[in-house]
């Protein structure tokens, strides 16, 4: 137990103590084999890393509002990049679903979830809205139904700030 | 005062030093108890670090005993990473995926404890044009095998070290790309006989080529192993609006095993690597009775393919639909001293003949949102046909016998989200199974009479459902109460008997809860950062599927789970 609540007190404070919270300058691979950094889309306006697979129910009740962000507020700079897990068995099948659903945002390609590692994805979907200098504002684990309330305020905020 | 100068300047150095990086993670902390034992207690945290185009990631790990797997205590993975533009220099624990992953895909799955991670160096070059990958290192990949002592079902008990070295050469032009790979592995492969390391070498060369169109797209890669060791797989999709059409096909024949040394990797090498992580070809479940009856691959010997359409049939609904089959490659026949013998062929298309372990699947389902973003659903029907094992196959003169054990199932997946003005939301799951299970005998003799069947169920068909209610308020919290319930169990299983626990017992006046696990789930989350799983019951035990590759999960009787998620 007091190893427990020793990893609970390191883990908790230690990363308050130091450094900051920033983004590497990733480089994301696209449906087409292409790669794209990160810092591209940055350069426009805030952006929110959404993390899901073809899989994962909860991403899929998601999306369609991140659709609507991204056509909402996709005009001011704003972008939603969304990076599917979905390893070699359902790899074949994101072209099609994003296809079907009519999807307008970018999406990406993490098959062996590297970059879901460097940007501390815990579990699905993982939301990560990054402003323009690459800092975190807002991080959210999950989706419950409304959860997309809080995600638009974050989105408007991170906005605001960039303007 | 020498030593306060030092110590000062050191820790200017170090403050000044590391407020310049910047530095996050995340944490998992795990620990359950139950009835029957299966207890653990994983912690874990993972810490990234980066500076300009530095990158440092380091896991470590106190499990003592983790939910599944060898008990670790500190660090258990760590990589440093140079990048820019064009070069990327990586050392330390290196995951990569290369193709379609038939030569080489590197997986950490803590679901099915399987790592198949080097530990060394990586050096990539790429342009627009271009791309060079150089990589080598140590490997040491722990499996579970009953073929050695010591078995347990939640630690691995036979490991084998492997050293790698690895390239790639690739070229993008237009909507084309194509690419070389090589491997090369140096094995030490522990003989249970000798008690020795047996030295074994591969060296594996494959071909990738992809089209990448605004309607249409396809890939094409090609693997030798060795002598005669070879893999292929493709897949491709025509776009027609927004409906997709698609196709996955493998041929996957690296080793000839007989039906009683089919999955034997203690005693049998030279067959796929297991970084070789190929893809299954086939409809990944996420569901809880269908993912119970997975399919599992054979890398070695198996060859198939998986046809699929989707595309929309309302505004916010998809039908999707999946048809999946495949086989092995030959028929193996028992000779007079009862030794297997290979036996015919097929190497186009998946053989339908029993004898031959064949695999069908058809899968549909629609889902989406109705009123207008109220209501998500999901309803699926899955129709399952596998043959699992082929016990024996004896043929002498005009009369032939053989023995095998298939699995025959019907299942429908049902997945409802309602969620009302305010903040809160109900979800149902709800999922039907009836399964067939057992092993059907075949003789043409006049007096053996054709065609029996004999069920591995104590009934003649077992029947599964999966209920699970769940009532969530946005953004704090969710709660779940689950139901897996079965009429009857396999005869092996059957003699362990369990105890209801208290959710059980409250269920009991309603139906027979003697086959019923039942389990409450709550979730707070104290923050966006932090998330705290409460969990109390029973989980039904049983085989667990990733990838296609299964192992058993004991069952978790009468206990609670706490799980705490942080990230920073």
């Amino acid at each position: 137990m007091k190893k427990l609540i020793l990893f609970c007190v390191i883990a908790l404070t230690l990363p308050n103590l130091i450094g900051q919270n920033k983004v590497p300058n990733l480089k994301l691979k696209k449906l087409n084999g292409k790669s794209v950094m990160l810092q591209d889309y940055l350069e426009k306006g805030p952006v929110l890393v959404n993390f899901w697979a073809t899989w994962c129910a909860p991403c899929k009740k998601e999306m369609v509002y991140l659709d609507q962000f991204e056509k909402k507020y996709g005009k001011v700079g704003f972008a939603v990049l969304a990076i599917s897990t979905d390893s070699q068995k359902s790899l074949s099948q994101v072209r099609s679903y994003i296809r079907s659903k009519k999807y307008s945002f970018d999406v990406f390609l993490d098959p062996n979830r590297q970059i879901f590692k460097k940007l501390n994805g815990n579990l699905m979907p993982t939301n990560i809205l990054i402003d323009q200098g690459g800092e975190i504002l807002w991080r959210h684990y999950g989706y419950l139904p409304g959860d997309e309330t809080k995600m638009e305020k974050e989105i408007r905020l991170a906005l605001k700030k960039s303007s | 005062m020498n030593f306060l100068r030092c110590f000062l300047s050191t820790l200017m150095f170090v403050t000044i030093g590391l407020s310049q990086i910047s530095f996050s993670g995340n944490s998992y902390i795990g620990h359950g108890k139950s009835e029957n034992d299966f207890n653990f207690s994983e912690d874990r945290i993972d810490l990234n670090a980066h500076w300009k185009n530095w990158n440092g990631w380091m896991q470590l790990e106190f499990g003592n005993p983790p939910e599944l797997g060898r008990n670790m205590k500190g660090l258990r993975k760590f990589r440093l990473e140079y990048s820019n533009n064009s070069y990327t220099i990586k050392l330390g624990d290196l995951y990569e995926f290369w193709g379609k992953g038939l030569l080489l895909n590197m997986v950490d799955d803590q679901s099915i404890d399987l790592d198949t991670g080097i530990r060394g160096g990586l050096v990539n070059w790429s342009n627009n044009k271009f791309h060079f990958e150089l990589l080598g290192g140590n490997q040491e990949i722990w499996r579970l095998s009953n073929q050695v002592t010591d078995f347990d079902d939640r630690v691995p008990n036979y490991g084998i070290e492997n050293t790698i070295f690895a390239g790639r050469a690739g070229v993008n032009y237009n909507k084309w790309s194509g690419g070389f790979q090589f491997l090369k592995a140096a094995e030490d492969h522990p003989n249970p006989g000798t008690k020795q390391a047996d030295k074994i070498n591969h060296q594996l060369y494959s071909f990738i080529l992809s089209y990448f169109g605004e309607s249409s797209d396809f890939n094409i890669e090609l693997v030798q192993k060795d002598v005669d060791g070879l893999g292929m797989y493709s897949d491709g999709n025509i776009y027609v609006g927004t409906w997709s059409f698609g196709y996955s096909y493998k041929n996957y024949h690296f080793a000839n095993l007989s039906p009683f040394y089919r999955w034997d990797f203690v005693n049998h090498t030279g067959g796929a690597l297991t970084l070789q992580q190929m893809p299954t070809v086939y409809k990944e479940h996420n569901t809880s009775l269908l993912g119970k009856i997975t399919h599992q691959i054979d890398f070695n010997d198996e060859l198939g393919f998986h046809l699929r359409a989707e595309g929309p049939l309302f505004d916010e609904t998809v039908l999707s639909m999946h048809y999946s089959q495949s086989s092995r490659h030959n028929e193996w026949v028992m000779n007079e001293n009862w030794e297997w013998q290979k036996k015919g062929g097929v190497n186009g298309f998946p053989s339908t003949n029993p004898l031959y372990n064949p695999f069908k699947e058809f899968f549909a389902e629609i889902n989406g949102y109705v009123f207008p973003n109220r209501l998500y659903f999901v309803i699926g029907f899955a129709s399952t046909e596998d043959v699992v094992d082929i016990y024996s196959n004896r043929v002498s003169g005009s009369s032939q016998s053989y023995h095998y054990e298939f699995l025959e199932a019907k299942t429908i997946p049902t997945h409802f989200t309602y969620r009302f003005n305010n903040a809160y939301s109900v979800d149902i799951l709800f999922e039907y199974q009836e399964k067939k299970k057992g092993v059907n005998s075949f003789s043409n003799l006049p007096a053996m009479g054709k065609m029996s069947f004999t069920s591995l169920f104590l009934k003649d068909k077992q029947i599964n459902r999966f209920v699970s209610f769940g009532l969530a308020k946005s953004p704090k919290w969710s709660a779940t109460l689950s139901m897996d319930y079965s009429n009857t169990e396999e005869w092996v299983v059957v003699a362990d008997g369990r105890k209801n626990n208290a959710i059980e017992k409250a269920l009991s006046g309603l139906w027979d809860t003697s086959l019923t696990w039942a389990n409450f789930e709550f979730v707070y989350n104290v923050s966006e950062k932090t998330r705290l799983t409460l969990s109390y019951g029973s989980q039904r035990g049983g085989v667990y599927c990733s990838n296609g590759v299964c192992r058993y999960i004991q069952p978790f009787e009468n206990g609670y789970k706490l799980g705490i998620n942080l990230s920073f």
